[in-house]
This record gives C-alpha cells, sequence and structure tokens, in this order.
C-alpha cells in the first residue's frame, strides 16, 4: 500500500514532464532496438546456415557419382539397394526461368536421410508437407518467395509451395517431378551414400560399376569465415547500446534530481528510504519493460529491412546462404527484454543508490548534478590514462582473440574517459586566448558546460569512432579483396574437366585457342597438424607478374619453378610463424626453403605452391582437372561458349574471371549498404542522446544565461552562440574520433583478423568518407541543438527575469 | 531628465485573464540623483526597473532613458542600450559563473568598449574584493557576490543604476555594509541610481522616494 | 492378424513428412474416397491374393519366427513388408501412389534389433509377385522356394542392417488359415473390417547374424497376410495381438482393439493342428494384463493372462525379451513369448498405442 502512494507519487512527475518521459523511453527504445536488430540478423543468418547444410546434407554424407560425369539409370540405384547399399536418389540440374536459370534439386523423401527431407520441408512458417500431394500427380514445388516470384510465368509447373526455408535460386521437389521438368527420365545424378551400410553388401565395383565415392566435401567452415562479418555487426550492436545506455543514464539522473524535493516531502511524511527505493525500482522495471517490447518490435524492423542486404552480402562473400526473410523468434523477445532490464539497472544503479542513501533534508540541486568536480574529472583522466596504458601493453606483450578484444575495449573506454579532460584543457586554452569579453564568456561557458555534456558527447564519440573503424575495415577489405582478386584469378576463364581423358583432350583443344593453359593441380595433405591444400603450378609470366606476394626472397619465382623453394599462404606463415628464408618440412626428406609468402583472403586453411614438376614428382596420381585459361578478356565469353559446347560442361565448372569480380563488386555494394545503415543509426542515436542532454540543460542554464542578457545580449544572440557552442563541442568530438577510430581499425584488421581469420589486411584510408561523417555528425548535432536553442530564442523575458528574483 | 516614465502601463496574462500590474505610473529622475521606490509585495515595483531596464515590454505609456525612448527600440537596440547607459544589480545571480571574479568585474565594461583597469582596480579594492579575483562566483559568499555585481555594473560606468533589493538575501549588518559602499560608489560615479527596497530607513537615505500601491503612485 | 500396422503404417509415412496431426486413426478411416472395401463373402483366390492389392489402401506380409540355437536359447525373428497406396491403382516409375516399408527385428533374451527401411513402388525397388512368390525390399525379401502345394508353403526370408541379420528356410507343415468369416475379419462393432488369412505352420532352420556371430536355429513361423482400406474406429487407441503356437499342435489368433471408451472389442480363431479354424466372436477371449515394463519412457504390460474358456485354454503369456521396443518411425512392441498354465507353447506379442 505504502509502494503503490509513493509510486503514485514518484509517476506523478512524469505528468508534468511528459518530454523526459519519451526522452527516456525513447532513449531506451533505440538501444535495445538496434542490439536486439543485430542480434536478430546474425540468429537469422547462423540458422540459415544450419538449415543449408541440413538440406543439402553435402557436407556430411558421402556420395555415389558416375566416373564420367554424366546420370545413372534408375536400375543401378535399384541394383544397389538389392546389393545391401543403402543410398538415396538425387537428380539435380539447371532449369531456365526467363533469362535466369534455376536449380532443381529432385530428392526422395522416403529414403532420403532422416533429416534431409523432413528438415527441407517442416518447421519454420512453411507449410508442413503434405506428403500424398509431394509424391502423387502433379507433385509440389517448395521455392522461396524469390524463386517462386520467377517461375510463375512458367507453363506446366506443378503446384508451388512457398517457403521461406528454400534458398533462393533453387527449388525442392520430388525426384519423380525434377525427371520432367528437367527431361531426364529415369536418371539420376548422384546417390547419397546413407549412414550405417551393411559390411556384407556386395563391394561397389559389382553392384554399382561405373560409379565412384565422393567423400563429404571439407568445405571450409562458412560459419567461421562469416564470423568476421558478424563480429562487425555485433560490435555494433553493442556500440549502440552503449550509446542508448547513455540516454537513459542521463533521463533517470535527472529524473532524480528534479524530484528530490518531493523525495524529501515523502520521506518526512514517514516513508522508509526502503520503500521509495523499492517504488523506484518499481517504476523502473516498468519503463524497461515498455521501451523493451517496443525496442524489439524496432529491432525486428530494423533487422527485417537490413537483412536482405546482409544476405546479399553473405552469399557473395562467403557464398552462405541466408534466407532474405526474417521469421520471428521468442528469443528475440526474451533476450531483447533482458537486455532492456540490464541496461535499465545499469544506467539507473548509481541514481538508486543515492536516493538509498539519500539524508532526509537534502536539498534539490539539479544544477551540481549538471557539474563534475574538478577532482571527480582528474580521477576519469586517470582511469582513462590507465586504460590506455593497458591497451598499450596489451599491444605489446598480449596475443590471442581475447586480448584484442580487450584492446578494442580499453582504447574506446580509455579515450570516452579522457574525453572531458582533454576538451577541458582545449577550452581553458581558447579562453585564455580569447581577446573580446563575449569570446571569453563563450569559451569559459562552454567549458562550464563540459560536464553536463560529457555522457552525451562520448556517446557521440564512440558512435564516430564506431563508425570510422568499421569503414575503415570494410573499406580496406573491399580495397584489398578486390585487387587481390585481380591479381590471384589471373587467367580469364577456369575450367575443371571430368576426367583425366577430357583433360587431355581440353588441353589439346585450348592450345591453339588460346594464350596458355595454366595447370591447377593440387593435393590435399595435412600441414602443420592441419589439413592443407599443396598446389603445382607451371612457370609462367602470368604468376610473376601477378601474384599477390606480400613478402619474397629475390629470384622467387625461378627458385620456385626450379624446384628450390616454396611458397606458403599468409595464414600458414602466421600459424607457423615462419618467413620467408625458413625451411618447411613437408614430409620426411621434403623439406625446402620459403621464398615467399601471398595473401590468401577467404581460406582459413594453410597452403603451400611448389613447381608443377615437383608436385607430380611426389604424387604422380595427382588429379590433373584444372586449368587456368589465358585470353583476351574481350574474347573469353566466346571461349566459354564454345568449350561448354564442346564439352559438355555445367556451370559449375567452367568460370569467366569477369563475372567472379562484377559479383564481388556488387556483394561490396551491399555490404557498404548494411553499414550505412547502421553508421547513420548509430549516429541519429547519439544525435538523440545531445539532444536529450542540451534540452535537460537548457532549463539549468537560464541562471547562467540571464545575467549576459540583462547585462545588454539578444536573446538571439545568446541562441546563436549555443548553437555554435554545440558545433564546437561537436566538431572537437568528431576531431578526437578519427585517431579513435582509426585506431579501431587498425585494431580490427591487425589484431582480431589475425586472431581470429589468421590473415592480416592492410589498412587503407578514405578521408572523403570522413568529411562525409563529420558533416553528418554536425547536422546531427545542428539538429540535436535547434530545438534548445530556438526555445532559447523565444524564451519570454519575463521568464529570465525571473531568475533574478526570489519568485524561482 | 535622464529617465522620464510617464503613464506606464503593464498587465499579466494569468489564468484568469489579463493582471494589471502597473495602471499609470509617472516617474522622473534627473542624472546623479538617487530615488527609492518602496511598497508592497505585488504593488508593480520590480516590474517597473525591469521595464526600465529595457528587460520586458510595457504596454502603454511611454519610458525615456537619456532621450531614448524605450517604446521604439528593437530588442537588438534595447540590449545596445542596457549595455551601453544602464547597470543592473539583482537580488541574486547576477554574476556569470563561468567566469572568476575579476572577468566578471571587467565584463560589462568590455561589452560597453569602455574599460578602465584603473577604475577597476579602485572598485575591486574599495569592494574588498581583491584577494579574492581569481575566485569563482560559486566560492563567494552571498554577500560578496553582490560586491561583485556591484563593482562590474559600476565598472561599465552607466549612467543609471537600477538595483533591485541587491541586499534582500542578505542579512542586516552586511547588508548595510554593501549599502553603504553601493551608495557612495554610485555617488562617485556620478549615476543616477533607481532602488527598490522595503526598507524605509533606507528610502530616507535617497534624494527622492516613490511609493507605489496596487500600481499606482502612491 | 494385426490392424494395428494400418495406422502404423500411415503414421510412419506421415512422420517422414514431419505431419503428425494425424490425431488417433479415425481420421484415416474417414476417407477411404477411391479404395475398395472389404465384402463379406468374396473368396480368397490363391495364389493371386498372395500378390498386391492396388485397390485397398493397406496391406502386409507378416512374418514372426521362434527360434531355437542348438543350445537351446531362444530367438525370435520378425519380417515385414508394408504397403500402402496415396491413392488406388498403380502408376509407371515415380509417379505409382504405391509406397513400400520393411521392417526386421531379431530378438533374444537380452537383446533386441531393429531395422527400417522404405521404397517408392513402380521403380522395382520393392514389391510383391506371385508365380513364383516373391516379396521384396532392397535386399530382405521372402521368396518361394520351387516345391509342390501352394506358392507360400516352401520360403526363404532374409533381412539385416549393419548389426545383424538372419537368412531362414519355411516349410509348411500345414494349411493357408482363413481368419474371420473365410477370411473376412471384423475389426469393430461398427463393422469395419479387413480380408485376413495366416500360414501358421511353418518349420523353421537357418541362420541368425548377431555382431558375435552366426547361430543355426530351428523353429516355428506364422505369416499373416492382411488387407484394408478401413481398418478402424475412431475411438479405437491401440491394440494387443497375440499368436500362439501351442505344444498340442493347435494355433490361437487374438487381439482386443482398445477402446478409449468402455469395453475392448475382441477377435480370436482357434485352429486345430490339421489347420481347421473355428472363428471366436467378440468377448469370447480376454486378455487381461498383469507385469509391465519401462522401455522407451512408456510402460507397456509384458505378461498377459490370456483366457479362452470356450477352448479351456487359461495361460500366462511372458515377454522372452521385455525390452523389444521397435523404435522405427512408427514404434510399437513386437517381440516373442513363452506360453505357461493350461498350455505351453511360444508365440508372438504385439502391442501399439502405448
Amino acid at each position: 500500500m505504502t509502494i503503490r502512494i509513493a509510486l503514485l507519487a514518484l509517476l506523478s512527475h512524469w505528468r508534468k514532464k511528459p518530454g523526459q518521459l519519451l526522452t527516456l523511453i525513447i532513449g531506451l527504445s533505440l538501444a535495445t532496438a538496434l542490439w536486439s536488430g543485430v542480434q536478430a540478423i546474425n540468429a537469422e543468418a547462423r540458422a540459415s546456415y544450419a538449415r543449408a547444410s541440413a538440406i543439402l546434407g553435402e557436407n556430411n554424407l558421402a556420395s555415389l557419382v558416375p566416373v564420367d560425369g554424366s546420370t545413372l539409370p534408375l536400375a543401378t540405384f535399384i541394383r544397389l539397394q538389392k546389393s545391401g547399399w543403402r543410398t538415396s536418389p538425387v537428380l539435380e540440374g539447371r532449369m531456365r526461368a526467363g533469362s535466369r536459370s534455376i536449380r532443381v534439386i529432385g530428392i526422395e523423401p522416403l529414403t532420403a536421410p532422416a533429416g534431409l527431407a523432413g528438415r527441407a520441408m517442416e518447421a519454420g512458417n512453411g507449410p508442413a508437407l503434405n506428403l500424398s500431394a509431394f509424391l502423387t500427380r502433379p507433385g509440389q514445388i517448395r521455392a522461396s518467395q524469390k524463386t517462386a516470384d520467377l517461375l510463375t510465368d512458367l507453363p506446366d509447373l506443378p503446384p508451388m509451395i512457398v517457403s521461406e526455408q528454400m534458398s533462393d535460386g533453387a527449388l525442392l521437389t520430388d525426384i519423380g517431378v525434377a525427371e520432367r521438368l528437367l527431361k531426364k527420365s529415369g536418371r539420376i545424378s548422384r546417390l547419397l551414400v546413407l549412414p550405417g551400410q551393411r559390411v556384407d553388401r556386395l563391394p561397389l565395383s559389382e553392384a554399382g560399376p561405373g560409379l565412384k565415392l565422393v567423400e563429404p566435401q571439407t568445405e571450409s567452415d562458412v560459419s567461421k569465415l562469416t564470423d568476421s562479418f558478424h563480429l562487425n555487426l555485433t560490435a555494433f550492436g553493442l556500440l549502440s547500446f552503449v550509446v542508448g545506455l547513455f540516454i537513459v543514464h542521463g533521463t533517470v539522473g535527472l529524473a532524480f534530481e528534479q524530484r528530490r524535493g518531493m523525495f524529501r516531502t515523502l520521506r518526512t511524511m514517514g516513508l522508509s528510504a526502503r520503500h521509495l527505493t523499492v517504488a523506484m525500482v518499481i517504476e523502473l522495471l516498468g519503463f524497461a519493460l515498455l521501451a523493451g517490447s517496443i525496442g524489439v518490435t524496432l529491432g525486428y524492423v530494423i533487422a527485417a529491412s537490413l537483412l536482405p542486404g546482409v544476405a546479399a552480402t553473405l552469399r557473395g562473400l562467403y557464398g552462405a546462404e541466408v534466407a532474405g526473410a526474417l521469421t520471428f523468434r521468442f528469443e528475440w523477445w526474451a533476450a531483447g527484454l533482458v537486455i532492456a532490464l540490464l541496461g535499465t539497472a545499469i544506467a539507473a544503479a548509481g541514481s538508486l543508490l543515492r536516493l538509498w542513501r539519500l539524508p532526509i533534508l537534502a536539498s534539490a540541486q539539479p544544477r551540481a548534478w549538471a557539474m563534475i568536480s574538478g577532482s571527480a574529472m582528474k580521477l576519469q583522466a586517470i582511469a582513462a590514462l590507465v586504460l590506455l596504458l593497458l591497451m598499450a601493453m596489451l599491444i605489446g606483450f598480449g596475443s590471442g582473440l581475447v586480448v584484442s578484444f580487450a584492446v578494442l575495449g580499453s582504447m574506446l573506454l580509455g579515450a570516452s574517459l579522457a574525453l572531458p579532460g582533454l576538451f577541458s584543457m582545449v577550452l581553458w586554452l581558447g579562453q585564455r586566448m580569447a581577446r573580446t569579453p563575449l569570446a571569453q564568456w563563450f569559451w569559459a561557458d562552454t567549458r562550464q558546460q563540459m560536464p553536463g555534456l560529457s555522457l552525451a558527447l562520448m556517446a557521440l564519440l564512440l558512435a564516430l569512432s564506431a563508425n570510422i573503424g568499421v569503414s575503415t575495415m570494410v573499406g580496406s577489405f573491399r580495397t584489398t579483396f578486390t585487387a587481390w582478386l585481380d591479381q590471384r584469378l589471373a587467367s580469364e576463364i577456369y575450367v575443371t574437366a571430368r576426367d583425366e581423358k577430357q583433360a587431355e583432350r581440353l588441353r589439346a583443344w585450348l592450345e591453339t585457342r588460346s594464350d596458355a593453359v595454366l595447370p591447377i593441380w593440387s593435393v590435399k595433405l595435412d600441414l602443420a597438424g592441419q589439413p592443407g591444400q599443396l598446389f603445382g603450378i607451371a612457370d609462367h609470366a602470368t604468376y610473376r607478374e601477378k601474384w599477390p606476394l606480400i613478402e619474397k626472397q629475390s629470384g622467387v619465382w625461378d627458385d620456385v619453378a626450379g624446384g628450390a623453394a616454396v611458397l606458403v599462404n599468409e595464414q600458414l606463415s602466421i600459424r607457423e610463424q615462419v618467413r620467408t628464408g625458413d625451411l618447411l618440412t613437408l614430409a620426411p626428406g621434403r623439406s625446402l626453403r620459403i621464398a615467399g609468402i601471398y595473401s590468401d583472403y577467404g581460406n582459413p586453411a594453410p597452403q603451400v605452391m611448389v613447381s608443377l614438376a615437383l608436385l607430380t614428382k611426389w604424387y604422380p596420381e595427382v588429379s590433373r582437372l584444372r586449368y587456368g585459361v589465358r585470353i583476351e578478356p574481350a574474347k573469353a565469353p566466346a571461349l566459354i561458349s564454345e568449350i561448354r559446347e564442346e564439352f559438355q560442361l555445367d556451370e559449375r565448372s567452367l568460370v569467366e574471371q569477369a563475372t567472379i569480380k562484377a559479383f564481388s563488386v556488387r556483394v561490396f555494394e551491399q555490404t557498404f549498404a548494411v553499414t550505412d545503415a547502421l553508421n547513420v543509426l548509430t549516429l541519429a542515436i547519439a544525435g538523440f542522446a545531445i539532444f536529450t542532454s542540451l534540452l535537460t540543460l537548457a532549463t539549468m542554464r537560464l541562471p547562467q544565461l540571464a545575467p549576459v542578457w540583462a547585462m545588454g545580449l539578444t536573446r538571439r544572440k545568446i541562441a546563436v552562440m549555443e548553437l555554435l557552442r554545440a558545433l564546437l563541442l561537436a566538431v572537437l568530438t568528431a576531431l578526437v574520433a578519427l585517431p579513435v577510430g582509426l585506431a579501431l581499425a587498425w585494431a580490427l584488421l591487425a589484431l582480431v583478423n589475425v586472431e581470429a581469420f589468421g590473415w592480416r589486411l592492410p589498412m587503407n584510408l578514405f578521408p572523403a568518407d570522413w568529411f562525409r561523417l563529420g558533416l553528418f555528425a554536425l547536422l546531427a548535432t545542428l539538429l540535436a541543438a535547434a530545438i534548445p536553442a530556438w526555445r532559447l530564442s523565444r524564451i519570454a523575458p519575463a521568464e529570465l527575469v525571473k531568475v533574478f528574483t526570489n519568485e524561482r | 531628465m535622464l529617465l522620464n516614465a510617464s503613464n506606464v502601463e503593464k498587465s499579466f496574462e494569468t489564468q484568469d485573464g489579463p493582471l494589471p500590474v502597473l495602471r499609470g505610473v509617472d516617474l522622473q529622475l534627473r542624472a546623479g540623483r538617487k530615488m527609492a521606490l518602496t511598497g508592497e509585495s505585488g504593488s508593480g515595483k520590480s516590474t517597473l526597473l525591469h521595464l526600465i531596464g529595457g528587460l520586458d515590454h510595457f504596454d502603454a505609456g511611454s519610458i525615456e532613458i537619456d532621450g531614448e525612448s524605450l517604446g521604439d527600440l528593437s530588442d537588438q537596440e534595447r540590449a545596445q542600450l542596457r549595455r551601453d547607459k544602464i547597470g543592473v544589480v539583482f537580488q541574486q545571480f547576477n554574476l556569470i559563473p563561468s567566469l572568476n571574479v575579476i572577468d566578471n568585474l571587467r565584463f560589462h565594461a568590455r561589452l560597453a568598449g569602455r574599460e578602465d583597469r584603473v577604475w577597476v582596480d579602485n572598485l575591486a579594492t574599495r569592494l574588498g574584493l581583491a584577494d579574492m579575483l581569481r575566485r569563482y562566483p560559486e566560492q563567494l559568499s552571498g554577500g560578496q557576490q553582490q560586491r561583485v555585481a556591484i563593482g562590474r555594473t559600476l565598472a561599465a560606468r552607466p549612467k543609471l543604476v537600477l538595483a533591485d533589493e541587491p541586499t534582500g538575501n542578505l542579512d542586516e549588518e552586511t547588508s548595510d555594509t554593501v549599502i553603504d559602499l553601493m551608495l557612495q560608489l554610485v555617488e562617485e560615479s556620478g549615476a543616477g541610481l533607481l532602488l527598490v527596497t522595503h526598507s524605509m530607513r533606507l528610502a530616507k537615505r535617497m534624494d527622492e522616494h516613490l511609493h507605489l500601491r496596487a500600481g499606482r503612485v502612491a | 492378424m494385426n490392424v494395428k500396422a494400418i495406422a502404423l503404417i500411415m503414421m510412419a509415412l506421415l512422420l517422414v513428412a514431419g505431419q503428425l496431426h494425424a490425431q488417433g486413426f479415425g481420421g484415416l478411416g474417414t476417407q477411404a474416397e477411391g479404395f475398395a472395401v472389404p465384402k463379406r463373402g468374396v473368396p480368397l483366390e490363391f495364389p493371386g491374393d498372395h500378390g498386391a492389392h492396388d485397390q485397398y489402401r493397406i496391406e502386409w506380409w507378416y512374418l514372426t519366427a521362434n527360434l531355437q540355437g542348438a543350445d537351446g536359447r531362444e530367438y525370435g525373428v520378425q519380417w515385414t513388408l508394408f504397403r500402402s497406396a496415396l491413392k488406388p491403382g498403380n502408376g509407371e516409375g515415380w509417379s505409382t501412389p504405391q509406397l513400400w516399408m520393411g521392417h526386421a527385428a531379431l530378438t533374444t533374451p537380452d537383446r533386441h534389433f531393429v531395422a527400417e527401411t522404405r521404397a517408392r513402388g513402380g521403380i522395382g525397388q520393392a514389391g510383391v509377385t506371385t508365380s513364383p512368390f516373391k516379396a521384396w525390399i532392397d535386399d530382405w525379401s521372402l521368396v518361394g522356394r520351387p516345391g509342390g502345394g501352394d506358392q507360400l508353403d516352401a520360403l526363404s526370408v532374409k533381412a539385416g542392417n549393419a548389426e545383424f541379420s538372419y537368412d531362414l528356410a519355411l516349410n509348411a507343415e500345414g494349411p493357408l488359415v482363413a481368419q474371420g468369416e473365410r477370411g473376412y475379419s471384423v475389426k469393430s462393432q461398427s463393422g469395419s473390417a479387413s480380408f485376413y488369412y495366416s500360414q501358421p505352420f511353418y518349420r523353421v532352420a537357418g541362420t541368425v547374424n548377431l555382431p558375435e556371430g552366426p547361430v543355426q536355429v530351428t523353429g516355428q513361423a506364422w505369416l499373416d497376410r492382411e488387407w484394408s482400406s478401413q481398418p478402424l474406429d475412431s475411438d479405437q487407441q491401440g491394440w494387443d495381438w497375440i499368436s500362439l503356437h501351442l505344444d498340442n499342435g493347435a494355433k490361437v489368433m487374438g487381439f482386443q482393439l482398445r477402446s478409449t471408451d468402455g469395453e475392448p472389442y475382441t477377435s480370436a480363431t482357434w485352429i486345430n493342428p490339421d489347420g481347421r479354424p473355428e472363428p471366436l466372436a467378440n468377448g469370447a477371449i480376454s486378455m487381461i494384463p498383469l507385469n509391465t515394463t519401462e522401455v522407451s519412457n512408456r510402460t507397456v504390460p509384458v505378461e498377459w493372462a490370456v483366457k479362452l474358456p470356450a477352448r479351456k485354454l487359461d495361460i500366462r503369456i511372458r515377454a522372452l525379451n521385455p525390452k523389444a521396443w521397435m523404435a522405427t518411425s512408427f514404434p510399437y512392441w513386437e517381440g516373442p513369448v513363452s506360453i505357461s498354465g493350461s498350455h505351453g507353447g511360444r508365440g508372438y506379442l504385439e502391442m501399439t498405442g502405448y
């Protein structure tokens, strides 16, 4: 009962100050929104990876395929089953839909591995499979909405079931429907070998002559690769959340100070500090839940609008299929609310503690709240110094992923904490140099505003540094990656033959039609205890001119060609801590000098290159199917058509370099769109923090401004100076944010990336971006400062006069 | 005539409609003269002072200061007038909190463009502020703050000093010291003074005395 | 025989698709559009009825065998081929609506091996032919061997997976036995029914292969053939079914369909040693659970009191291995039992819906 009354009294404050309540709710909602939005994107992407590997199952199942690369007849499948094999047929191919080609996957749901058919079709928000409709004529097609849209114009298709479990560009159907769509009646592309085979089954050579067993692909782990991308998103989410917390902290603190009088009255009327605190906790709990719910909903909207871009990025960059649509997961609600509660708790802890200890007769001092004593600022500066020292020591002596993150953390926190002290010094200098009284007052007063604004400015600093850091990283990634693609994908066409015989024919055929045919042959082997690859390369100008060496000895190509040295990729060199000149032992008796190190982005596995002669000598049985073809780029498309015509190679076996490059450019555009959107959102939140701080300070500032006005300054002029003051602070913050952001980018590129993925990206600078970002920051600050300034210019003189009399 | 107000009317908007505060007040003050303005609470004496200082707009009548008619001036021009010719000392919050004592003392004078270092030093000594010039307003007592305010006002050598209960927040003893200093220094500077006060004792020390009752001169 | 497997196979196939909406079994019974329905008085015809009946929704070839090793150790073997039609009739290649599922099990007193496999009809992966008789799915088969008499008189059966397998020869020592009214077997008060006949008189010899090695075995086996389209009432929640080889040469088939409300519906056939069947109406046989066991998080009765007063039969049946749980797409309990009381012998027990 007492608590209820106390709560009612507390809540009455907000009726009087609805703007403040709005600020609190918006701040907390925005913080929660970005955080949960980013989490939603990450969760969705991870769920998609899991789904993808479950649907295709190729990552963990071996399969039987015809040796000649063609299809196999139904009878072979039956013979294998009758010989004790347990397999499931898959018929796969491409079908044209307008200008697009659609991947058709036909499965046989009865024999398919327990998870395959089921997981491909059930669950999620797609309609559950009706087996009868799927199996019997006319059958059914499962496809994503996007794919379904492409297919609508095609005649003669079975009914379509839209399922967001499906990747774009692929459709899933019964094998009986697939053979009709693909016009491959009675044919099978491959047989998935199910787990738990009988030992006494007939050997493959008898049961399925002409078939070969293909072990599950040891593809690079998609989720590991994409971790770097998700890491960035998470960092963004976390930073925005922290920024939002600044807002909440400010509002809660202000409301506390403004209600001191009320607290005093309530306490004198016999309400215990405990009851009062409980009432305030309940109040905050209510706000947190409300704002958390709004935030999660908002986060969902953010995630839903960003996800298509993210999906395109992941698909392009890492080949990871992520559905472009979002499913609403219960965990987000829960996690979103928890984070909102946690955030409120952190932001309000100080106020609650003070309320708990509040002496009954403490007087209201909202002005004091806005000031930090000199000693507090000193303490903050010392903490900042310690953190930055710690950071330096970590960079110098530490290693490992955790340390890298600690570096990031101490860097950002240290920089933020150092900000008020730094500004104070700059403003003091400004004041010293000021010639006119107005200028002097401007600097002095700005300096006095620092404590009240420092939280908001720290938020702005974090937002700006994060933006600079992440943009620089993504930009560096793009520049490096595209340049690297140019070097690495030196050949115009990449072709993989079906078998040795075709390869031989291909080589001969291409001899007269191209500038050069470069073998790309490799074997898998353990390198430094990890599965890796050993490549053999031809001695050709292509490599000498283009190969992306980041470290080399003189005469490197001659030594490699002569079989005296090897090249290793950066991953291997970092992992094994070897450099050029060191000896690398590939096998007993096979030790060679490392003559060069090349960059190898996107591949987590170690790699070594030797001369072709050495490779074929060591591994005479090496598969000789892959080739790079050099030709004038303009002639490449025509040659590709010819090769396809002549050798009947599918899309995966015949790739044009230009296509890959164009694709990767598109991918980076998507990445940038996502990064930009997040940039704008975090900046907006920081702008909001500034806005609320200024609004709060505005009411407290009247006594500071009134004397100047009384002495002969118009309200307009004072308002303009207020605006200038905010801009000055924003500019100063941006100036500090630049080096901090670059340091952040450096840490991400040179520490985190190396620790997490084994490659280091050179850092590129994009001053144009900084300029743009600086303008954004100024714009945000201007917007934030405009309303308080406008209000000041319009304030009734009577309000100002009141300052001087006891009526206040 | 330094100050000539005639038939000044002013009312405030309230929830119950306009509330007349001044109902046609006439007032004249010659240069170098000191006038006390007394009256009950709500009689409109502070409002009249604010209007004369150009801090607020009046509804009817006219106010002329040193030949300039306030009613004809823009916001900008009024501010200029305050800068050049008027000095105001209020009951509280007279100082700029971000500036220290010496900077506060100089501020108005520099704003008006006539800083006289000798005069400022003189004022600081006379007001007993010489050893606290580097302090900030929040580090001063109430009496000290008001002394700085008086010094700041006189440093600019205004023609008219307006004081609104400058010692209303101070105890009697401090109050007397501060008032004595103010009267002495105003006299020395040759400015006219309009002083709003409750104290009849103080009013008697002025050259003239105007008593307001319910918005009219009594 | 086991009405159960009807729902069983349907459920299993639906489960593959993750569609678990089938509630009870009644929903299935109501949608017999286009399927043939068993009619009273239609005589069984051989060898034609040994083969598949595509116009009916469900059908099975269900073999259970009670076996002993040379050392007297007891074994049980199950071989089942289910046919389930999504629509009546057949079709070519993948387009056929006929689906097949095989279950195989090998039971020892302390272990129970289960295997399952599924196939589409129309492509030759599974099916049943007559003249000569052959039922198969993948490498599992039940094949007629040349010999006089009925095509089912001499059979070879084999199945297995990575853990176990068996290969047995069966020889019938008695005639085919029609269940119910000359093969028309009623399943409920409301009259739903199936066609049902059995060959309970097999002598068996062969090999079972356990992880530790092969064992030569001999014993008895019982083959059930049943097909239908509309098997169960909506309130029937499960069943308990037995097939017993009594020491005196007689055989007993009995089942009760447990109802959610009220008394179970029972049916039984007393088969004289010469193969002459005596069908017994609802209520003639009583089956009362005595002991239960916990298996796969369910409580299943593994010891029963069975009474057939008309034949002075008053026995207890006890599971050889109480844990004979068929962890297949649609799980159920099926395993060998021993008989004591007024008569001795061996048999098989099947229970679903627990």
